[in-house]
This record gives C-alpha cells, structure tokens and sequence, in this order.
C-alpha cells in the first residue's frame, strides 16, 4: 500500500469545505460559546467577538489554507515539511512541530471527550436516565465518586476505545472516502439535529410539565447587551478567545487538509465558507439551544450559576438529560440527538486530529495509510488512558489547558510571524489570493502583517499574567499603586508555579500523593511528546537527505 | 425578550446567516456548474490526483 498522501485527494469542493467547517465545528460551538456570551456582555459580546472574527479568525483562515497549500506543492502535508517551505532557516521546521503534538495530544482527551457523547447517545436512546440521576451517572462513568486521584472505569474504557476504532476506520479509508464522506453525513445531521432541538426547546411554555419559566428568558440572557462589558479588556479577552478556538485555528489540520489542494485552487472563498458556516452553527444553532431550554426547566438563576465559569458543560452533561425527561416520549430522541450532535461535532474535528499525523509518517516514513492509522489510535490511546486513569486527579484539565489551550496561541503568534515576516507578506498575498474567487481588500495586507499579530499577542499575554478574577482595571491600579500584579491561580504563570493551593507539594503529610504531582506529572509528559515530536522531525530531514531545495516545476521560489 | 436583545440578536443572526449563505451558496453553485468524471453528477473534484513526489 503506497504512503498516506500518494494517492490522497479531496472528491469534491463542497466535500473539502464540509470537513473545514467540521473541523471547526466542536463541542465548544454548543457548550462553550453560549455560557460565554451569557457570562461577557450578553449581545455586547458580539460586538467583540465578530471584530475578532474579521481581524483575527478570517485573517488566520487565509493564512493556514496558504501554507497548507504552498506545503503540498512541495509534497508536503503536515506542519513541519510545510514551515521548512517557508524560508531558508532550518529551524522553520521545529515551528510545525507544534503541527504534530497539538494534534496528537488534543485528540488524547478530545477523543476521550468525544467518547463520553457516544456513551451518552447510548444512554438516552435506552432511557438510563429516566431512573438515573445524570450528575450521579457522570461521576460515577469518569471515577470520581470515591473521590481517589486515579481510576479505570470499564464503561468509559470501553466506549472510548469504540470511538478511536470509528476514528481509525474513518481515517485508514482517506480524504474522499473517509473525512469527506463523514463531514457530508455529519454536518447535515448535526445541523438537523439541532434546528430540531432548537425548535422544541424555545416552544415549551410556561404550564408545560416542568417548565418553570419561558425559555425566552434564557434567550434573553445571551442576547441582552450589558454595554458595560465592552470597556472591558475581559470581554475582549474572552471573545478574542472564543473566535480563536472556535476555527480550530494553530492545530495545523487546517493547513493539512488545505495541502490537498491545486496550487491554483481557490482558497479566499474557500476559507470564508467555511468560517462562516462555523459561525452559523455556533451562533445560531448553539446560541438557541443550552441555555434557552435549561432556563425553561431551572430559571434563570440556577443557569447563570451554572454558567458562571464560562462554559455549559456542567448544563450540557449534567442537566439536559434530565431535563429532557419532560418531553415524554420525544425525550430519549432528543437525548440522542443532542449528544448525537455534540458527536459529529466532536468526530469531525478529531479527524482532522489524525490527518496530519497520518501525512506525517506517510510523507516522511513512507508509512501506509492503514498502519498510520492504527499508529495514531495506539498513541491516542496510550496518551489518552492517562487522561482517563488520572481524570480523577486531574491529568485530562492539564491537556486541555496546555495542547488545547497553551500551545494553540503559541503556533498561531509564530506562524502568523513566519508567514508575514519570514516568508514575506508579498509572496503570502500573492499565495492567498492565487485562484481567489472572492476579491479580498487590500487591506488585509496590513491586518496580516501588524493587526493579527498585535490580537494574537494580546491573547497570548492576557492568558500569561491574567489577574485574579479577570479584573484588568483593578489589577493595573494595584500595579501602579506599588503592589504588584495580583496573578490569577488559572492564568498560565500561576499555574506553572501552582498558585492558589497553600501546600504545593507533591505528597502530603502521610505520604500519598497530591493533584500536584498529577500535574507536574502531566506537564512532563507533554514535555517528552514534544521533545519525541522534535527528535522524529530530526530523524526525517536526515533521513531525506535532500539534494537540493528547488521549487516544483513551473514555480518560482 | 427585551427589544435591545431582539434587534441584537436580529441583526447578529442576519451578518451571519447572510455571509454564509452567500459564501456557501457559490460553493454549492460552483459544485453544480461542473461535472466530475467517475463521480456523482455535479460534483467538482477539487484535488490534483497526488502529490508531486519530493524535490
């Protein structure tokens, strides 16, 4: 069987532009997104997070289908072949290193994540929570009901291995007959899934069994504008954020999927697509559909408190299903199709999770697309059972934090760097309005170059020295009044120096161990994946041995 | 709903659903413009066969 990316090819355009939005369309679309908009301004927060959209998601869209493409001009489909592409210093291809280990180490608990949907889809579609209570059930399926640092739950196990077997499948079969094929059931299922539900939910009323207020009021909550919030550096922080990991932008799937493409395929149309059709399903459909029935069967206070730590997923697991049990017959269905959706949601990005390393060996290896395949199911799950032996302590927050997180911002500041500084923003405007069918202003010649980066920026420090309770002005007042900068424990400098717990040590008085060692423990481990991710990326520019560093025919370097 | 959260809602709802219905839907007419051989009717192959080898 020849290499992944010998024979790989995308069937059609719509196919292609499917799996971009699958790819970007994630749990986070239903979950994530309305808990912030509640918890940042209500409608306000849209003012911020549509100019984040427009200077900083769009432009970065461009940027990676660009290098993608350039990259597989050159024969080249994941991120480190793609930055060696860029210019001559050879330290580019340690850049798209981070291409290789975000992925592999967000599909570790993504996956895992992933797996508790299909479990769910499961369990509402045989009613076990009609008679089980839904927070009880999830401790108990993830082991933390004994409260313990560790555990192996055989359900969790289990459905977590289905899910990277389906993965797996997906992906040995290729680009047209895999990934497409899955985005093009996928994607219109997880759309009529959620207009159904969306629909249901906003016409329960006041009189119906249960429903103890009009989920308007929920509806309400997302979209009245508190303007307040928009003088606010956490408003701007928390919508630049959303709009950020919404696009899956700095994982280098987008990149690896747009390789696929002709040199002079379109990509500004391409691109927009499938951004806007992200913000179609996060804002439209996964702005109507968690809060609006959660209000409806829990009132507006208990849901704001819910919220309050900007995510729905305490709603989304915890609540709904039992929630859904008001709705008769409709309610192991409407189970289904919500955790149905959360799935596709989750099994479209992971695939493009898996496509980079797959190209990876294959490009690089000259592995086989089955036997890449399989190699990245073993080291999923390999990574991903340390997420579910030490969930409990705290192993799966630490990934998420720092692949899904942390290194995401990271890749994103150096490429949008590489791409504008090293390569050139004259040759990458040329790359990214090659083919273009769409006219782009000129404009975005100068966003790409200062303003992008500037955004990228900003993130990236406000998540380093983020203050205690996100409150900016009263931090630079404590600072200028000569009492330094009140650090807040989440924020990236307290959490490697573990702020907040009195006693940061690994064991405690009677010698067992702490969540400390947990996450010190984790934080290694990622260390040695990205270090074993550098060394692989050594062996193969050796390995290659190239002659030269010529363009591909009828290109001009 | 109050009237400040209807027309922010409104005119949010209305940027997006008018900026992916007019990117999508060239997409969708492209796809429909071109025949692809071997494939289904309409579809547009959008990938070069396979990649060049390396240089």
């Amino acid at each position: 069987m020849p290499p992944v990316s010998a024979r790989d090819s995308w069937a059609t355009r719509v196919g292609l532009v499917l799996a971009m939005a699958g790819n970007a369309v994630g749990l986070g679309n239903f979950l994530r997104f309305p808990a912030q908009a509640a918890q940042n301004g209500g409608g306000a927060f849209l003012i911020p997070y549509l100019v984040s959209f427009v200077v900083m998601g769009i432009p970065l869209l461009w940027v990676e289908w660009a290098i993608g493409r350039h990259g597989g001009q050159f024969g080249h489909h994941s991120a480190p072949g793609m930055f060696d592409r860029l210019g001559r210093a050879r330290w580019l291809k340690y850049v798209g290193v981070f291409g290789l280990f975000t992925n592999l180490t967000v599909a570790a608990y993504y996956t895992y994540l992933e797996s508790w949907t299909l479990a769910y889809v499961w369990h509402s579609a045989t009613a076990t929570f009609r008679d089980v209570d839904p927070a009880a059930f999830f401790s108990a399926y993830v082991g933390t009901a004994d409260g313990g640092l560790t555990a192996i739950p055989g359900p969790a196990l289990f459905f977590f291995v289905v899910t990277l077997i389906l993965n797996a499948l997906i992906l040995s079969r290729g680009l047209g007959r895999g990934i497409e094929l899955a985005a093009r059931v996928g994607m219109p299922l997880l759309v009529g899934f959620a207009i159904v539900l969306a629909i249901r939910g906003l016409t329960v009323e006041p009189g119906d069994p249960g429903v103890v207020a009009s989920p308007l009021e929920g509806l309400n909550f997302v979209w009245e504008p508190r303007m307040d919030g928009l003088t606010s550096p956490t408003t701007w922080m928390a919508a630049a954020g959303q709009v950020f990991f919404t696009l899956s932008l700095g994982m280098g799937s987008i990149h690896c999927y747009a390789s696929y493409l002709d040199r002079r395929q379109d990509i500004a149309l391409n691109a927009s697509s499938a951004g806007w059709l992200n913000e179609f399903v996060e804002v439209v459909l996964g702005g109507s559909i968690l809060i609006p029935i959660a209000t409806a069967y829990l009132g507006l206070a208990a849901v704001s408190g819910a919220t309050g730590g900007g995510s729905g997923f305490a709603l989304g697991f915890l609540s709904l299903p039992t929630l859904f049990q008001n709705w008769g017959w409709f309610a192991p269905l409407a189970g289904a199709m919500w955790f149905g959706l959360l799935f596709f949601a989750g099994i479209t990005s992971s695939l493009a999770m898996g496509q980079p390393i797959l190209a990876f060996l294959g490009d690089e290896f000259r592995v086989s697309r089955r036997t890449g395949a399989l190699v990245f199911a073993l080291a999923t799950l390999a990574l991903g059972f340390v997420c579910v032996w030490l969930y409990p302590g705290g192993a799966f927050d630490e990934f998420d934090f720092w692949t899904g997180t942390f290194s995401l911002v990271v890749f994103a500041l150096a490429e949008i760097l590489v791409f504008g500084w090293v390569f050139g923003i004259d040759r990458g405007w040329e790359e990214i309005t090659r083919g273009a069918e769409i006219r782009i202003p000129r404009l975005f010649r100068f966003v790409i170059r200062y303003v992008t980066p500037a955004f990228i920026l900003a993130v990236f420090v406000g998540a380093l020295v983020q203050p205690a309770e996100g409150a900016w002005n009263a931090a630079f007042a404590s600072l200028f009044a000569g009492e330094g900068w009140p650090l807040a424990p989440e924020s990236v400098i307290g959490r490697v120096f573990h702020l907040g717990p009195e006693d940061a040590a690994w064991f405690d008085a009677a010698g067992r161990p702490t969540v400390i060692l947990v996450q010190d423990g984790t934080r290694l481990l990622l260390v040695l994946v990205f270090l074993a991710w550098a060394g692989l990326v050594h062996v193969a520019w050796r390995r290659h041995d190239r002659p030269s560093r010529a363009a591909p025919p009828g290109r001009e370097r | 709903m109050t009237v400040s959260a209807w027309v922010m809602l409104g005119l949010t709802w209305s940027v997006i659903v008018f900026f992916t219905l007019r990117f999508f839907g060239r997409v969708l007419r492209s796809r429909s413009s071109v025949e692809a051989p071997g494939g289904a009717p309409g579809d547009e192959p959008v990938s070069r066969p396979g990649a060049p080898g390396r240089s």
